[in-house]
């Protein structure tokens, strides 16, 4: 029931693992077993699902959509 | 089926990984307890933005004013006949738009839809996770893992050690091109930690319902069978669907 989601990448990789941000703040360890596409930096955003990075995504595009379920959270709350 | 917050039962497992739904699952936990109010459960139900359009859908599509119903959650959850009243033109318009489709995009969803995909969990593991389309194009693990763990799969109580059983049931497998169930074979289960638990009383024979790691519900004959249908005809739908790597 899990959907993909954007995280920002906080830390640099580190043994096929980095810890990400959510859209609440909140922080992960992922996974990059399943990532696609050169190894992620501090700062990008990623599609992230059940604790696996999967690619990155474009940062504008992300902070479009973490600013609207962001804004959701807060109407529910 | 058990009574009791099946929501909560169900949702706890990945809430608790982190994987979906508010940051402290004990949220869910209280939200789902005697005491709390319906609007608490409704309120915590809503942040699993993967279910919660299924609930809505299914609870419209058979006149049922409130999608924590729980011949609602059992019928995305487990599977009922509840399923069969979904229109396949609502149950896309729920499911939306997800680039990132197991199956590849909008229209191989369409023809999962239109080989029997119905609005059970089964079928938004297979086809909207991105996993199979991972599977398909040859990364075994972890698209292997996630999507045999996230669905909900049974088995049947071989024995009971303490807080844990052993289960014996059909994992998933693919052969190349299709999602199956392969011969059984025993796996480990949780039945409670740090105070959670869904399932008392366990005993060899009986069959449960497991999400992730966890056991959470006790599954009667109709129950088992309509868990086991629906996962047959999500398997079917999406492997019938031409998004193949």
């Amino acid at each position: 029931m899990c959907m993909s989601r954007f995280h920002r990448a906080v830390t640099a990789p580190a043994d096929g693992w980095m810890t990400v941000e959510n859209a609440e703040g909140r922080l992960h360890r992922v996974s990059l077993l399943a990532f696609e596409g050169p190894q992620p930096q501090v700062g990008d955003w990623l599609v992230v699902h059940s604790g696996y990075a999967l690619r990155r995504v474009d940062s504008e595009q992300a902070m479009a959509v973490v600013t609207e379920l962001r804004a959701g959270q807060e109407a529910l709350s | 089926m058990s009574a009791g917050p099946l929501f909560a039962r169900y949702a706890y497992p990945p809430n608790a990984l982190g994987y979906c739904g508010p940051p402290d699952p004990m949220a869910l936990i209280e939200a789902g307890s005697a005491g709390a109010s319906p609007e608490d459960l409704i309120s915590v139900a809503r942040r699993f933005s993967g279910a919660w359009p299924y609930l809505e859908l299914i609870a419209a599509s058979n006149g049922i004013a409130d999608p924590l119903d729980p011949r609602v959650v059992e019928a995305y959850w487990v599977g009922s006949g509840l399923l069969e009243r979904v229109s396949a033109l609502s149950l896309l318009d729920a499911i939306g738009e997800h680039p990132d489709s197991g199956l590849g995009g909008r229209s191989q969803l369409r023809e999962a839809v239109a080989a029997g995909g119905v609005a059970h969990h089964s079928f938004h593991v297979f086809a909207v996770y991105p996993w199979l389309a991972l599977l398909r194009s040859g990364k075994r693990e972890p698209a292997m893992t996630v999507l045999e763990r996230c669905r909900i799969r049974w088995g049947r109580v071989e024995a009971v050690e303490g807080a844990n059983v052993t289960v014996r049931g059909q994992p998933l497998g693919f052969d190349g091109h299709d999602l199956i169930l392969l011969e059984e074979r025993e796996e480990q289960a949780c039945c409670s930690a740090e105070g959670v638990g869904f399932v008392e009383d366990l005993v060899p024979g009986d069959f449960v319902a497991l999400h992730w790691d966890w056991v959470c519900d006790r599954l009667d004959a109709e129950a088992l069978a309509n868990l086991r249908h629906f996962t047959a005809r999500s398997l079917h739908a999406v492997n019938a669907s031409a998004g193949r790597g």
